[in-house]
């Protein structure tokens, strides 16, 4: 009984810990320590029988309860169920362990695990889920001996039998599982999370930019979005998101843009990509520049070249862009002039008055934007990520005294200097960069390669792309992701996982299980008019019988040494003597009457290894085997 | 959880599979007196041992918590009847709640054991003529005794003196035996409980009471039954057939 009630309890602990730990990130203070506390005091307390009282707990988990539940809101879901289960958890492990309150435990743990999924549904999540799922089907075993058996003390060897039996089960039910997950719909994106995400879940690019707002970008390393794709080169990989085409006060923000005219299609080579999209709130979906056209996703691309996100983007999803690569001009006949030279407020003036020069000395756009570029590389600015200047004056600090910014004080620098001589201009926010995965073929971009550059204008070609922070003197350095090569494969290889997990689970859909029946459907068809594929069902069945002969072989091989020559014993005892050794008695009375020595000295030494409950050794399964070929022989001589 | 609750559902049923009952009921039982049943069962699976199983018997449930492939177990199982007469257990219920403690699975095995239940002794009421030289019914010779010659072995039924407990046969079984001596004096009986006090039921019982007490005491005992007529013995057989009848004995 110990023993059992020890293991469940270890068990126990094991599943809370699997449910806690997915869900802790989500948690506030009080439940995220409440449940590791909670192990430790039934741990150490619960060994001398101290628990938490039936009154206290109701107190605790009433009080919790309320308190969470007065969060609750239409946009706040998630996060006081999170909560509330963490501390009914909690309770429930600090409190008396009867096999009830166990399994409440464990269905608790459960949930936890199942709650975590409404903030993300990565991939860990089936790892722990299999484990849970383990822990709970064994538990649920010993528990049923716990209470159907309480008298019960199993030898070690009984229980391993229990243990490894209750382990089977989940083993046998794998491939219905497998088969279940084919054919019954289910749900592919965290609910809760598209009505209520944090602001940390927030990702993608903003919709405002205000040079100045913030000292230091963002270096989160999640990845937002994958691109199947080739290797292309590293100055190709800017990612459109968004442009940013007006002016509010000294902001920058998105309207929508003015009709423009067509022009000549850019020159470059077409490139596809397959991109898999991580759940978030972005209102453009992103596409390596210069996007073409989409494919798997609706809505028209507005004039600008964005294709909109349709709703809100609660689940992961993928669809297919076809860019020009190797081109930096986006087509586009005339444009509103007057809209893309609107200047924002708190312009530096010596950046006015360098636009206001350039703009006296040339004429044409084309000239213009070269005499910015070249007045922008002799300031000398440096790229950094943090210690970025603040404030109204950030710009100015910026570009004449501190020298240092990141990409949005270059990009708004450069495209208000723009706008000021006279030329459209416009920012663009999207992604620079990706890590290349050669294992699986795609690109992984993160959080921290979030970029800002500018378009302009210019007369017969359309909008050229200028990215400003290369005016840096320090630009590939700074923006190399720093990672020693091992960790930065080992995330790659961790990543891979996450990319077939999302290929294969989180887009297999409602709409690709159809898919599968009308395939099967399709193949089945051509299968009666005749057309036979005889060599995919000779493979086929090949295959199911080398499988069967394996089963077979497998569990035929489970007959013992020990059962085979008792096996032959019989047999040639049936055939010498005539004498049918029924299964339940013992071998002793069975050869009683037999005056023969090497069968009574079979049945020595057979019982004598059996009955103490050992295997034979080699020597005696030897002297088993004479002793039969000696037996044999008598018979034949007889 | 589809897939778990399937593959419970198959070792569920496999856990009640493959078992050989064998049951043994003794030849003396009462009403409500716990009589000891002895239960065989024998597994014939080879791959997987089996769980927490329970058998259930009249007014007794068995259960083995472990029972190991191939192995094979006797029970000794305390089953209570609670009408005399004769009857049979064909088939017993084998139930589990293995391997998950939400449903109790249940199968009905085939065993074939039949049974006797004797009417329960009664003692005669006070007043009535009690005690063996008062007890109603013709005398005769021959009864059992604790000394004389061994007539027979029996069972231990709890009523025999201990003295008479053969300890050197019990020890080679796990039940224990009782020498039947032939007795030396004494006068025999023959009961017609037509003759005795009370409901007819009650009249059964207190001649089964009768015939134990004066057994036990060594006398010879007979029976009168309507028209049937038993003549007196002494011997453990012959005591059980006598009841036997009585057990049978429906009223006219």
């Amino acid at each position: 009984m110990l023993r059992i009630k020890v293991l469940t309890e270890l068990l126990l602990y094991s599943a809370a810990l699997l449910g806690y730990l997915p869900l802790a990130p989500w948690l506030q203070v009080f439940p995220a320590l409440a449940v590791p506390t909670a192990i430790l005091f039934a741990f150490v307390a619960g060994r001398r029988g101290v628990i938490l009282k039936e009154l206290p707990a109701l107190l605790v988990s009433v009080a919790g309860f309320a308190y969470f539940a007065l969060q609750f809101n239409r946009h706040n879901v998630a996060e006081p169920v999170a909560n509330i289960l963490a501390i009914l958890l909690a309770i429930r492990l600090a409190g008396e362990k009867s096999p009830r309150n166990f399994l409440q435990s464990i269905t608790l743990a459960l949930f936890c695990l199942a709650a975590s999924t409404l903030f993300d549904l990565s991939p860990r999540f089936i790892v722990y889920l299999l484990l849970l799922l383990l822990i709970f089907t064994v538990s649920l075993v010993l528990l049923t001996f716990q209470s159907s058996a309480p008298d019960f003390k199993p030898a070690p060897k009984e229980l391993r039998t229990i243990v490894s039996v209750a382990l089977l089960q989940p083993l046998t039910a794998l491939p219905l599982i497998i088969l279940f997950f084919f054919i019954l719909p289910r749900t592919q994106f965290p609910l809760w999370s598209s009505i209520s995400l944090a602001g940390s879940e927030l990702t993608g690019i903003s919709d405002t930019v205000q040079p100045g707002d913030k000292n230091a970008v963002s270096s989160s390393r999640v990845t937002l979005f994958r691109a199947e794709m080739p290797l292309v080169a590293p100055d190709e990989l800017y990612w459109r998101v968004t442009v940013l085409n007006a002016i509010k006060g000294s902001s920058w923000v998105r309207r929508q843009p003015p009709a423009e005219g067509k022009g000549t299609p850019p020159q470059g080579k077409e490139l596809q990509q397959t991109i898999f999209l991580e759940p978030g709130r972005l209102a453009f979906l992103p596409a390596l520049n210069l996007p073409q056209s989409i494919i798997g996703a609706r809505g028209e691309p507005t004039a600008d070249r964005l294709f909109p996100a349709t709703m809100l983007q609660m689940r992961r999803r993928s669809y297919s862009v076809i860019s020009q690569v190797g081109s930096d001009t986006l087509a586009a006949g005339r444009v509103d002039q007057k809209f893309y030279t609107i200047l924002p407020e708190n312009v530096p003036p010596r950046l006015l008055a360098l636009s206001r020069a350039v703009a006296g000395r040339e004429n044409s756009g084309e000239k213009r934007l070269q005499l910015l570029q070249t007045a922008f590389i002799e300031l000398r600015l440096s790229y950094a990520a943090s210690g970025l200047p603040t404030g109204a004056d950030a710009m100015e600090k910026f570009l004449f005294t501190g020298k240092k910014g990141h990409c949005e004080l270059f990009a708004t620098a450069f495209a208000t200097a723009l706008r000021g001589a006279g030329v459209p201009a416009r920012l663009v926010g999207g992604y620079y960069g990706g890590e290349y995965n050669e294992l699986a073929g795609y690109y992984a971009v993160a959080e921290e390669r979030a970029h800002l550059w500018v378009e302009a204008w210019l007369e017969g070609k359309g909008w050229v792309t200028i990215d400003p922070s290369r005016f840096a003197v320090n630009f590939e350095e700074a923006r190399r992701v720093r990672s020693s090569s091992l960790t930065l494969r080992l995330r790659l290889f961790a990543d891979t996982f996450n990319y077939y997990w999302n290929r294969a689970v989180i887009t297999y859909d409602l709409e690709s299980q159809f898919a599968a029946v009308s395939r099967m459907g399709a193949e089945l068809r051509s299968f009666k008019t005749g057309r036979l594929p005889l060599r995919r069902v000779a493979t086929g069945a090949g295959f199911l019988l080398l499988l069967a002969a394996a089963a077979y072989l497998a569990t035929r091989k489970r007959a013992t040494a020990e059962e085979r020559l008792l096996k032959a014993f019989r047999r040639v005892l049936q055939k010498r003597y005539g004498l049918a050794i029924a299964a339940s008695s013992g071998l002793h009375e069975a050869v009683q009457g037999i005056n023969n020595d090497a069968v009574q000295e079979f049945v020595a030494v057979y019982t004598g290894a059996i009955y103490r409950d050992r295997r034979l050794t080699g020597e005696e399964r030897e002297r088993l085997k004479r002793l039969l070929g000696e037996i044999r022989g008598n018979g034949a001589g007889a | 959880m589809l897939g778990f609750m399937a593959a419970s559902g198959v070792f569920g049923l496999r856990n009640l599979q493959r078992l050989d009952l064998l049951l043994l009921l003794p030849d003396e039982i009462y009403p409500g007196v716990p009589a000891q049943a002895t239960l065989q069962v024998t597994t014939r699976s080879r791959s997987l041992p089996h769980f927490l199983l329970k058998f259930h018997l009249p007014g007794a449930v068995a259960a083995v918590p472990f029972l190991r492939r191939g192995d094979s177990i006797r029970l000794r199982v305390p089953v209570i009847f609670s009408q005399r007469g004769a009857g049979s257990i064909d088939r017993i219920a084998v139930t589990s709640p293995f391997p998950v403690n939400f449903f109790v699975r249940s199968i009905s095995s085939k065993v074939a054991a039949s049974y006797l239940v004797f009417p329960g002794p009664k003692p005669l009421p006070a007043g009535a003529a009690a005690g063996e030289e008062n007890a109603p019914g013709e005398r005769t010779r021959q009864r059992q005794g604790g000394s004389g010659e061994l007539e027979g072995i029996s069972p231990y039924t709890g009523r025999e003196p201990l003295k008479l407990v053969h300890w050197k046969l019990s020890a080679r079984h796990d039940e224990l035996f009782v020498k039947e001596m032939q007795s030396e004096q004494g006068t025999p009986l023959t009961i017609n409980p037509d003759e005795l006090p009370g409901t007819f039921e009650e009249r059964l019982s207190r001649a089964v009471f009768l015939i134990n007490s004066l057994m036990a005491a060594g006398k010879a005992v007979g029976l009168q039954l309507g028209a049937e007529s038993l003549r007196p013995g002494i011997s453990r057989s012959h005591r059980l057939k006598l009841l036997g009848k009585l057990a049978c004995h429906a009223p006219d």
